[in-house]
């Protein structure tokens, strides 16, 4: 083991450098005994070792006998990433008895010898790193984790399979949850779906023994027909505000008998049934709702519109109508938050070759799955929309809007090659002598049972043709299909009597609105970020609140649920514990200089900076502060400074260099 | 409210002092900030609050040594209910006011804007000599620059200035497009402005064309002057070297920053103990390095003003006034002001309610820079 070790002047820091030759990821290109020599000798080094794992037990136990014996107090470790091992180097200092944010990471690894070849200049490199994070260290002031209580009850926003199942998840578990849906009943699109692949199971059937249950689950307090209308706090101790939309029915009078559903003249356009039927203006998502409640669309009700009608609430034998509802709001405080916001299908009229909206035998694979449900306006026979004719050809389009940069979605909607599968295995099982013709790109199988779930289907005689549709239009009561067969290497026109798109799965609008009013992270498509794409799947960068379901990505049935218990578990976690801590490396003001600005306010992406209107001040909400410093770079005068990197701090580190 | 106010005895400059009188004496005004001579005859302003003392006021006087908005954040931090200000200043003084204002820094309901037109000024040091004795000095300016006639002695900004009209204001006096000898044209903007025109006696009319022609071609000449002295200082300025050089003779006094009428931190970042170092440290910096300019940071200090002012500066160049070394400081903060403020679609102190461009974010923004 190399050592340096030189008597530090009075009053200055002691600090102790130690690095890592991560094996051969650093030592194999850093010159360490050469670090060890030029890092012995500056200002305020104590002494510098080196170690081949310095993770390891015996690296550990190297930092903690030296902070001891050579009475440090400042340690730089110069390792990998601190994503990394920060954690493990501060707890190892804190065990020694040296305050843990006095010790830094100096990443020579990620940020020098993995992305340098030449070993002189990865050593020259390694060195300034060190330099330059020792100008920072010398500076660090002993710090304390802030802690704050929870309140151990969730919301779960959205009540698709994802959210039904996070909810459930931790209502077992013996904590609250408030469930939040944006539709009249839970469920969300798995509802609508006919049968589930690669096994086939009624989709209704496996979802309704869940809606059941939550809706009945005595920790569970569904509000259905309600949105998000703001939340504020901070992971722990949020503050929600719910908007209830005005149902005009009185839920606790209605018994679900449905007679108003029958008698009802209003015509609405109904989400549900994706246009192919008109609903009711006063309606019910599907028979099994859950709650089994009506609401009324004002929008399309004649009484509400027009002030004539009224026959729901004469034939209504609980007298359960409410024309003068209005909107209602609640609030509810909750510890943790699972978004489970879901998906929607891309608007198809923007694949404008494609027909969509002026053909009416062009469709989406949602659309489809209402075609061939039970629970469906035809009743799970295949009819197409223009004539009722049940369709001998019907040609599938995958990656309509998918894989497609220019006028659609660049990514994979991950989902579309296994049902549009399963809708041609369902279509010949409901229309024997009919045709089925999938048009893909590439049809990818990776998932259990996926492969021969693809086998299946075309062991079924459904013709896979792979080529890119270019353009759908109506010819006759035909729907023509010009496409290329790519191993053919030729064009092709089909004649089809129906085309069910497979369009791009993209992010609930709604679900994207919510993210943006939440400020929590979305990518350029709107799907919510997770923290780290592979460590922390289903936490996101705002603590306190978790993933579930299609709003993170496109995903299936199966993988969604798993999300939605991994959120939940993430969710209990935290509810094991009796206070949170928090990192106290957050924004701190000097209220000597802050003249009240409020630029900083406005930088804050955590709400976590307010000027006192009275004091003319700002004022940091530690618990809430995320300690990402933006409002330290924008305050001008530097009274908002981040405690352990002000900006002296970060001046001397340039300077350093 | 708008109209033509005459003027009597071919004075506007002592017209607009009995409008100061009638409002000072109505009450409608407590004080009035406005430009004065001292009695030495230099250029100045006075807070007047005595009817009798308002021959102090020189409300045309055409100098300036201060951005008036300074003085507006030292007295109006906060609001009071017992003082009712009436600031009688300069376009570029009253733009710098809503930006304090919307940076809360001026509290407005205290103030009401009054607003001058203001074709140019002298620099305040020197111009005791460019006036001489002359007791209608005020006025005879006032008449020259009626219409447009360019002045070379202008100071630096004023030459480049387009905004020879407020752009926010209660009520505002103009001369610029009519006869001053005869007639002033008054405009009041709102209702706190139409309030202190009451029983005053105008001649209600649509702005004249004459006038908007004047002020349309002060503009274009104005904006056509600028470009051309943009495009000398960017021979002069642009790439690190030339910046260096640009900026070579700064003694590192901050004068710039302290009469910088939108620079309104308490105490500057750069006079904080972030830049002390004790002397092993100024040492060893120079070890590093072999030697380092001494003082240290000057040039780190002028890109953070930059930084810092580009979306409030109002390019009143007043910095450049106040520079021992004549640092070309006007055309420089025009420069990156306006491209800066044109990027974010803003121009300071045009409108209250218009967000300042860095609290505001739009995913449009910068997408010619990084990942866009």
């Amino acid at each position: 083991m190399d050592e340096a070790v030189r008597p530090a002047e009075n009053r200055r820091p002691r600090v102790g450098v130690f690095v890592c030759h991560c094996g051969i990821n650093i030592a194999g290109v850093v010159k360490i005994p050469e670090l060890l020599e030029r890092v012995g000798r500056m200002r305020d080094v104590v002494v510098a070792k080196d170690y081949k794992y310095c993770c390891s037990d015996p690296g550990q136990q190297m930092v903690r006998d030296s902070v001891k014996a050579d009475r440090l107090d400042r340690v730089i470790v110069a390792c990998c990433s601190p994503t990394l091992h920060e954690t493990t180097f501060r707890n190892a200092c804190a065990e020694a008895g040296l305050n843990s944010y006095q010790c830094e990471i100096a990443n020579i690894r990620e940020q020098c010898s993995w992305v340098t070849e030449d070993k002189d200049e990865a050593t020259a490199k390694a060195t300034e790193i060190i330099r330059t994070t020792m100008a920072k260290t010398v500076l660090d002031q002993p710090l304390e984790p802030i802690t704050v209580s929870i309140n151990k009850r969730a919301l779960v926003v959205g009540a698709g399979i994802a959210g039904i199942q996070a909810a459930l998840d931790i209502a077992n578990a013996g904590y609250e949850v408030v469930l939040v849906e944006k539709e009249p009943s839970i469920g969300g699109h798995m509802a609508q779906l006919s049968e589930t692949f690669p096994t086939l199971d009624c989709s209704q059937c496996i979802l309704t023994p869940r809606t059941v249950e939550t809706g009945r689950h005595p920790n569970i307090r569904l509000m259905t027909y309600s949105e998000i209308d703001s939340v504020s706090g901070y992971v722990g101790n949020f503050k929600v505000r719910i908007r209830q939309k005005a149902r005009y029915v009185d839920f606790k009078a209605c018994t679900g008998c449905g007679v108003c559903l029958e008698k009802c003249p209003g015509r609405n356009e109904s989400w549900f049934e994706r246009g192919l039927v008109r609903g009711k203006a006063i309606y019910r998502l599907l028979p099994q709702a859950v709650p089994n409640r009506p609401v009324i669309d004002a929008k399309s009700c004649l009484y509400l519109t027009k002030g004539k009608c009224g026959i729901c609430a004469k034939v209504c034998p609980t007298g359960a109508i409410r024309y003068d509802d209005t909107d209602k709001y609640v609030e509810e405080e909750v510890g943790a938050i699972v978004l489970a916001t879901g998906y929607e299908l891309l608007d198809a009229t923007t694949l404008g070759s494609y027909g969509v909206g002026l053909v009416p035998d062009v469709v989406d694979g949602l659309a489809f799955e209402r075609l061939l449900s039970a629970s469906g306006p035809t009743s799970g026979e295949v009819k197409r929309p223009s004539d009722g004719k049940v369709p001998k050809k019907v040609v599938f389009v995958q990656c309509a809007g998918s894989r497609d940069s220019t006028s659609g979605m660049p990514y994979c909607s991950k989902i579309c090659c296994m049902y549009t599968a399963k809708q041609a295995i369902l279509y010949k099982h409901r229309v024997h002598d009919g045709e089925a013709t999938i048009c893909y790109i590439d049809v990818r199988t990776p998932g259990k049972g996926f492969e021969e779930f693809y086998k299946r289907a075309t062991d079924d005689g459904i013709q896979y043709l792979r080529g890119k549709v270019s353009k759908i239009f109506r010819q006759g009561d035909k729907v023509k299909v010009w496409a290329s067969d790519t191993l053919a290497g030729r064009k092709v026109e089909l004649d089809a009597d129906l085309v069910v798109l497979a369009t791009a799965v993209v992010a609930n609008p709604d679900g994207v609105a919510l993210a943006r009013k939440l400020k929590t992270q979305i990518d350029t498509h709107g799907f919510m970020t997770e923290a780290h794409p592979k460590l922390r799947p289903v936490e996101t960068l705002t603590a306190g609140f978790f993933l579930a379901g299609c709003g993170q990505g496109p995903k299936d049935i199966p993988e969604t649920v798993a999300q939605a218990s991994a959120a939940a578990a993430k969710v209990l976690a935290m509810f094991g514990n009796t206070r949170l801590t928090h990192s106290p490396t957050t924004a701190q003001v000097d209220e000597e200089i802050c003249v009240g600005c409020g630029y900083c306010e406005h930088t804050c992406a955590y709400e976590a900076v307010k000027v006192d209107p009275a004091k003319k001040k700002a004022v940091v909400n530690a618990a809430l502060c995320e300690g990402c410093g933006a409002c330290a770079v924008a305050c001008p005068s530097g009274a908002m400074t981040h405690k352990n990197a002000t900006k002296k701090a970060i001046f001397e580190m340039a300077d350093s260099f | 409210m708008k109209g033509t106010l005459k003027v009597d005895g071919k004075n506007p400059e002592a017209t607009i002092r009995s409008l100061f009188a009638r409002w000072l004496k109505e009450s409608k005004l407590s004080a009035v900030l406005a430009p004065a001579y001292s009695t030495a005859g230099t250029a100045t302003v006075a807070l007047v609050s005595d009817p009798e003392k308002l021959s102090e006021a020189a409300p045309l006087l055409p100098a300036m040594g201060v951005n008036s908005a300074s003085i507006v954040a030292e007295i109006a931090r906060e609001a009071s209910p017992n003082a009712k200000v009436g600031l009688f200043l300069r376009p570029c003084e009253l733009r710098a006011v809503v930006e304090l204002m919307k940076l809360k820094q001026v509290a407005p309901e205290s103030l009401l804007l009054i607003g001058v037109d203001c074709p140019g000024t002298y620099k305040a040091a020197g111009f005791r000599n460019v006036r001489g004795k002359d007791a209608d000095f005020d006025n005879r300016h006032v008449r020259e620059q009626s219409g447009y006639a360019e002045n070379v002695n202008f100071r630096t900004a004023c030459q480049m200035c387009e905004y020879p009209k407020p752009l926010v204001f209660d009520l505002n006096v103009g001369f610029v497009g009519m006869d001053p000898d005869k007639e002033l044209w008054i405009e009041a903007a709102t209702d706190k402005g139409k309030a202190l025109l009451e029983g005053v006696e105008l001649d209600a009319q649509d702005e004249p064309q004459k006038r908007k022609q004047a002020l349309e071609k002060l503009s274009a000449a104005r904006k056509a002057r600028t470009a051309a002295r943009i495009e000398e200082l960017d021979k002069a300025m642009m790439g690190p070297e030339k910046l260096v050089e640009y900026f070579a003779d700064c003694l590192n006094c901050h004068n710039c920053m302290k009469v910088c009428p939108v620079c309104y931190c308490r105490e500057c970042f750069f006079d904080s103990d972030t830049f002390q170092r004790d002397i092993a440290e100024h040492v060893r910096v120079s070890l590093r390095k072999g030697a380092t300019r001494m003082p240290s940071e000057t040039l780190l200090f002028h890109l953070t003003r930059m930084n810092h002012m580009m979306a409030s500066c109002v390019q009143c160049g007043i910095c450049e006034d106040s520079c021992p070394v004549t640092i070309g400081l006007a055309t420089l903060f025009k420069k990156v002001s306006q491209n800066a403020q044109k990027e974010f679609d803003y121009v300071s102190g045009r409108s209250l309610d218009e967000p300042l461009p860095l609290v505001t974010f739009r995913e449009s923004e910068f997408l010619k820079i990084g990942e866009g």
